[in-house]
């Protein structure tokens, strides 16, 4: 062997040895955390920082401070700080300093707890005098409820006489919560512009949905100076549907206030959940932390045993009734799946990548027979909550219809992180901090969790979606809530 | 020793380094880099449907001779055909991104089911807020599925699609696809 070509081996196995140590091993350095509002004055927070999605470190900073933190070259750096009266925030930086500035929340003066808002003309039009009537009744009785079983100071709101919008309704009074009843043909939805106009990588989806129907308008105070006003409002807004008829006999508004009326007095209980998750939608996640702890039934759509039959066979009911076999004794339903846009038919679907499932139509007979009663529906899914189908072609009124005591679910083309397809997680806020409806539904369903009212989990887990992040403010704006804001679920 | 010094001088000098290579029938799977695995799921006489796991499964069409970059190791589908397919590992050296093809090449394993037409790949664009301005590539694709009815379900369409973006190493900062 000649020396001059083991010596030339043993730099250039040494320079990538040297490469590689510089590259990939991890190395301590401080980062200089600043805080402060959006005047400037400086803020008390808890701040996490980030390397690569995963948490490296978490200080109390009290203005500014040098925290410590372990992260290779090159790493994602990002920060997130949270803080009583303010909407958490979370900033990328390079380098080894960060500046977080945080928005206050709005300050109000609370007139009232809740509100129940309606347009009783609308109802008159769409249902007619008697069951107009008759609907009226059940929202008093649901004032009474709230009232009664929940301590909530609740007025309710006909939009004939105080007040003539909900908007003014809200700004006068200022609630915590409010609940709108009926549909777009009762009380419209508000329609906001994509957030993902001129997003890069994401035109392909503003192209699709150009606007978003939102219920965050209602909810927004006068006030507001958030960046992004219609991302966070300030009041916990839900809502019973109806369909997207101007015309209709249907008794579905009695049903779901009778439910709403019926939680008061008895909280329906979270306790377990199942989740129906498209095959190309999978992650770890999903036996992650409080999706361990409630029990997490994860039933793989298509599940392996259907992997031979083609795509639409014509046995779909067969596969419909056993995968509502599954996810039967669940209280808490996670549908991570895909759903086609108006004006084609509901479905939720599931892809391997090549083929395409269909899970869920209206229609379909064991489906239609289920009872959801009590059980809280989180939608993951393209459509899965658009207000613009009529009451018999919509599943989220399925659901409802059924005795769901809330559904979750996306107005428009929604988008996940799928870093959780190929993330190991060690801390749920890493979960957390992932954004887009992946981070948004495990938060709603963390706060019910934690004993808080549905409105308020939805209103929190909004502000976990950074302004400035397109998919984020898109995820903030097209979930709805349907169902009562003041539910809250037993043990 | 001459020999592999050589060699090992010559990959590095290329970029890459071979780690294995693997033939696999449909449903096989076989071990590669630390903790990485791959399954072939399905495959036509041009392309292949994989999976690949270095802790959480991920899936990719591949075409023949075509690489995927996934985890800091470049999987290329080297043959097909005898009722398997044949695929080469090689670990990528760490290099900065600098042309739209390198960063196509770091994110084809999440674009590559949708059409070449769709794709699209934008440089110089903030990653989503993370990293401040300027420091990624965008690369999305997207389709729109078109199913027809059977006698039990309806005909529908839905749009599909993924966006990801991609740092100045090649890293996947962020991954965002339509539910």
């Amino acid at each position: 062997m000649r020396l001059e070509y083991a010596a030339i081996a043993i730099v250039i196995i040494a320079a990538a040895a040297w490469l590689a140590y510089d590259n990939f091993m991890p190395r301590e350095f401080t980062v200089s955390v600043k805080l402060a509002d959006s005047q400037g004055l400086p803020i008390n927070a808890t701040v996490q920082l980030y390397a690569d999605d995963r948490l490296a470190a978490e200080a109390q900073v009290n203005g500014e401070a040098n925290v410590k933190i372990s992260a290779k070259k090159g790493a994602a750096l990002m920060a997130r700080a949270s803080a009583d009266g303010f909407i958490p925030t979370r900033a990328g930086f390079s380098g080894a300093a960060v500046k977080i500035t945080m928005q206050r929340e709005t300050a109000r003066t609370q007139k009232t707890d809740f509100v129940i808002a309606t347009g009783y003309a609308n109802l008159e039009k769409k249902y007619g005098a008697a069951l107009a009537n008759e609907i009226k009744t059940k929202i008093l009785e649901l004032a009474s409820a709230a009232q009664q079983y929940d301590g909530l100071q609740t007025q309710a709101i006909f939009l004939d006489g105080n007040y003539s919008t909900v908007g003014e309704a809200v700004n006068a009074l200022q609630p915590a919560y409010l609940l709108i009843v009926g549909g777009p043909a009762i009380v419209p939805f508000g329609e906001a512009e994509t957030p993902l106009k001129g997003a890069s990588g994401l035109g392909f989806v503003a192209m699709q949905d150009p606007m978003v129907p939102t219920d965050n308008d209602y909810g927004m105070l006068s006030t507001a100076e958030y960046d992004c006003n219609e991302c966070y409002p300030d009041v916990a807004v839900g809502r019973l549907p109806d369909g997207n008829e101007t015309k209709s006999e249907s008794r579905i508004l009695v049903d779901l206030l009778n439910y709403a009326i019926a939680a008061h007095e008895q909280k329906p209980v979270l306790d377990s959940m199942a989740s129906l998750v498209s095959k190309d939608s999978y992650g770890g996640h999903l036996h992650y932390s409080l999706y361990s702890q409630l029990g997490n039934r994860v039933v793989d759509a298509p599940p392996n045993y259907f992997r031979a039959m083609q795509a639409s066979d014509g046995r779909e009911a067969e596969r419909l009734a056993i995968m509502l076999a599954s996810l039967g004794p669940a209280s808490a339903l996670f549908l991570s799946v895909h759903g086609s846009s108006p004006p084609w038919p509901q479905v939720f679907s599931a892809s391997d990548g090549s083929n395409e499932y269909v899970l869920l139509a209206r229609g379909l007979p064991a489906l239609e027979s289920q009872n959801f009663s009590g059980k809280i529906i989180l939608a993951d899914a393209c459509y899965g909550g658009n207000p613009y189908r009529n009451e018999n072609e919509s599943l989220s009124l399925m659901f409802l219809s059924k005795g769901a005591a809330a559904f979750v679910g996306s107005t428009t083309s929604a988008l996940a992180n799928r870093k959780v397809s190929s993330h190991e997680f060690q801390d749920e806020r890493e979960l957390l901090a992932l954004g887009s409806s992946t981070a948004f539904h495990y938060a709603v369903l963390k706060g019910l969790a934690n004993g808080e009212r549905v409105g308020d989990a939805v209103k929190a887990a909004r502000r976990e979606m950074q302004f400035g992040v397109p998919a984020d403010e898109l995820t903030a704006i097209q979930y709805v809530l349907y169902g009562d804001p003041t539910l809250k679920t037993g043990a | 020793m001459k020999k592999a010094a050589l060699i090992v001088a010559a990959l590095l000098a290329c970029g890459s380094l071979l780690l294995s290579t693997a033939t696999l029938a449909t449903g096989q799977t076989a071990s590669y880099a630390d903790g990485c695995t791959l399954t072939l799921s399905d495959y036509s006489a041009t392309a292949a449907f994989i999976e690949l796991d270095c802790g959480q499964p991920t899936q990719a069409f591949i075409a023949l001779n075509e690489s995927i970059e996934y985890q800091g190791v470049s999987v290329t589908l080297q043959s097909l055909g005898q009722g398997n397919a044949t695929f080469s590992f090689k670990a990528t050296a760490r290099k900065k991104i600098t042309t739209q093809a390198e960063a196509l090449d770091a994110a084809r394993a999440f674009v590559s089911r949708y059409p070449a037409e769709s794709l699209e790949i934008e440089g110089g664009v903030d990653c989503d807020g993370r990293r401040g301005a300027g420091k990624c590539w965008a690369v999305s694709g997207h389709e729109k599925i078109s199913v027809p009815a059977t006698n039990q379900t309806p005909a529908y369409e839905r749009l599909t699609g993924a966006a990801a973006f991609v740092d100045e190493y090649g890293e996947i900062v962020r991954l965002v696809s339509v539910t």
